[in-house]
């Protein structure tokens, strides 16, 4: 192999490197575009590894939107990927839409922000957040970006069944908020 | 005073009828909210469809190209940069850099960037879009317009032909892109990769399946990806470059 080939496969492996969290990203709109809805709202922004897209949902029975979060922790650099691996957390929030809201949702979104405490999306718990006319529930899950991109079918297979349980999830706390 | 019981009998029969009169008085009022809510409702997501045309072909693109092999990259959905901000602070240092904040948040993102690999060939495809008409009244007018750049690449086998497709960038740099149907050339010398690129500029809204902005003719839509690939593939193999 040339010096040309050597530089070209470096930089080749640098860039496969750093573009990890954006194949889970784009495995993930994938996903929801062909399952739950169009993308309407798109956010990478190159201050950070944060990316965030907005997905409608047009036959939904109860949810109006979903958003997915991924974000990368480590991994970015090839020291930190040695010795941390690639690891990021993907946040899925559901929205309830309820068309009229009135003061009586203030309270309501109190008692709301009261049950959240102590409530931690990345260890499982759901949190929600009540606005006027928006309820949104939120749920994180860590993830090794890098075995999702290194692995086959069957990794891809397992993450999209489980951002689906996730999204089901998230169905059953908002259940109680959606008005007629 | 004096009743008779034919007199509390119409007394009742009044109130009843009262009531009822009032009670469908109120329904019809209900109802009548009710329906000025939802015209509301049907206004607002007019607007917010209208914001979102190019995220949905986005969405769609990225949904296309996985289909078809391809890995998503690169990324990048970014509000334009508030150049007002971008000013000098009284300490001398300079704010650019930092991320947005304030009202500009509520600025609608228009413009993305995507990249995409093929693991089969290590093949990219390069797509940018920004829009061209962007409020409702112009897009109602003018169609959902949006400049696109579409571009291909592959790795260069040698050093040599880099510095080809280097010198082509360079003629490129003195051609005006923002017309449409000009084919420029780009290389990247740290990855080695060379590109063939072109602007056109499309209509979002023919790629609208029975006419609704949320629903995309995915047949349409790889027909002309596949026929803008093919042919600046060809200008770039066709160059003898690759």
């Amino acid at each position: 192999m040339g010096f040309f080939q050597l530089v070209q496969e470096f930089a080749h492996k640098r860039e496969m490197r750093e573009s990890k969290d954006e194949i889970l990203f784009g495995e993930l709109i994938r996903l929801m575009v062909r399952n739950y809805g169009p993308l309407v709202e798109l956010e990478t922004s190159s201050y950070s590894d944060h990316k965030q897209a907005r997905f409608r949902l047009l036959n939904h029975p109860l949810l109006h939107s979903v958003t997915i979060k991924v974000n990368r922790w480590t991994g970015t650099g090839a020291v930190s990927e040695a010795l941390f691996g690639s690891i990021g957390s993907v946040t899925i929030v559901g929205e309830v839409k309820n068309y009229v809201a009135d003061p009586d949702d203030v309270l309501n979104m109190w008692k709301t922000d009261f049950s959240n405490i102590g409530k931690i999306p990345l260890l499982g718990g759901i949190k929600v957040n009540h606005q006027m006319n928006s309820i949104l529930a939120t749920k994180a899950r860590k993830i090794t970006i890098g075995d999702f991109v290194n692995s086959q079918q069957e990794e891809r297979q397992k993450l999209q069944e489980e951002i689906k349980s996730d999204i089901n999830e998230l169905c059953e706390q908002l259940k109680k908020f959606k008005k007629a | 005073m004096h009743f008779d019981a034919f007199d509390i009998i119409n007394q009742v029969l009044l109130t009843i009828e009262g009531n009822y009169m009032s009670t469908q008085l109120s329904e019809k009022l209900e109802a009548e909210f009710v329906s000025l809510v939802k015209q509301s409702w049907k206004t607002h997501q007019i607007y917010f469809w209208n914001n979102s045309v190019d995220e949905i072909l986005i969405g769609a693109v990225i949904n296309a190209s996985l289909e078809k092999g391809y890995l998503l990259i690169d990324i990048a959905s970014e509000r334009p940069y508030p150049y007002s901000a971008a000013t000098t602070s009284t300490t001398g240092a300079s704010t650019t850099g930092a991320p947005p904040t304030g009202p500009i948040s509520a600025i609608p993102i228009n413009a993305h960037f995507l990249r995409f690999e093929s693991p089969k060939d290590n093949s990219r495809l390069i797509y940018q879009l920004e829009r061209i008409t962007t409020d409702l009244a112009e897009t109602k007018v003018l169609g959902q317009l949006a400049r696109v750049t579409i571009g291909y690449g592959e790795k260069a086998s040698n050093f040599s032909q880099t510095l080809d497709i280097l010198k082509q960038e360079l003629k490129s740099t003195f051609v005006d892109t923002s017309e449409p149907g000009i084919i420029t050339f780009d290389a990247n010398m740290s990855s080695g990769y060379v590109y063939a690129q072109v602007t056109i500029i499309i209509n979002i809204a023919d790629y609208n399946l029975e006419d609704k902005i949320s629903h995309i003719d995915y047949d349409k839509l790889n027909y002309h990806i596949e026929a803008v690939v093919h042919s600046l593939k060809k200008y770039l193999k066709g160059r003898n470059i690759i």
